[in-house]
């Protein structure tokens, strides 16, 4: 996780799955909570373009939705987590989600 | 396409642009939607700068979606830029998703994910790829970032 939490813990907080009153640290401890598994245990990974950045994407579930966790391949946050998405049915057809 | 349009579509849901702004200590301002502004979502976000890496400074982030890539992408980006500038942001620069780290605010590391940047002095555009990948630009980002003491 980069400092600040980055987008990863914007976008699971836009949807509800991390809380949006907490402190930085209590949410940054909820997002490793919610993510170590699927980074862990992913039901899928596959490469993608986050922003310009290569990515190593690990998809797994959390509380019944399709959660997407992005680490860097490359650049100055090379093994980073990027970004995180809670898929719509868009993008689980586009990254074969079940 | 081009990278940046690779770079700002990268979801596959439609685009998003994200506007950072850095504000002078205690300013809360807030930053008019430009008229005429066609994105169909914006949303704004405080980012916590627990280690004080700015200075003082408050960081404000605006995700503008849009269901298409816009058309008229100078016009959108000169017309945010120029409502975080007057609602008194120091700075404030477009930059690709995964690129925000307090530790590389407008650094030559993440220089070629900025598209686009503004000060009260100026505002500088680099939304084609060669302009933007340019060891020039870098060096505009990064004396920018001086600029405003970082």
């Amino acid at each position: 996780m980069r400092s600040g939490g980055g987008h990863a813990i914007r976008h699971l907080r836009d949807v509800g799955l991390i809380a949006n009153s907490r402190s930085l640290i209590s949410k940054v401890a909820e997002f490793e909570r919610l993510t170590s598994p699927i980074l862990r245990s992913p039901a899928k990974t596959f490469d993608w373009k986050v922003g310009d950045t290569m990515t190593r994407a690990f998809a797994g579930e959390v509380d019944g939705r399709q959660v997407v966790v992005f680490a860097a391949k490359e650049g100055p946050y090379q093994g980073k987590v990027l970004s995180a998405v809670v898929a719509d049915s868009a993008q689980m057809a586009q990254w074969g989600l079940p | 396409m081009s990278k940046l349009t690779d770079a700002i579509t990268w979801s596959g849901r439609g685009a998003t642009l994200s506007l950072f702004a850095l504000f002078p200590t205690g300013l809360s301002a807030a930053v008019h939607r430009p008229s005429g502004d066609a994105s169909s979502r914006v949303k704004m976000y405080h980012l916590e700068d627990v280690d004080e890496r700015l200075r003082g400074r408050t960081c404000r982030e605006y995700d503008l979606s849009f269901d298409e890539l816009p058309l008229n992408l100078e016009s959108v980006v000169l017309a945010w830029l120029d409502a975080a500038l007057t609602a008194g942001a120091d700075v404030a620069w477009f930059a690709f998703e995964g690129s925000f780290d307090f530790d590389h605010v407008l650094t030559a590391d993440v220089a070629s994910q900025v598209f686009a940047m503004g000060s009260q002095r100026s505002i500088q555009l680099a939304l084609d790829d060669r302009t933007r990948l340019a060891t020039g630009w870098a060096t505009k980002v990064v004396d920018l970032r001086e600029q405003v003491g970082l």
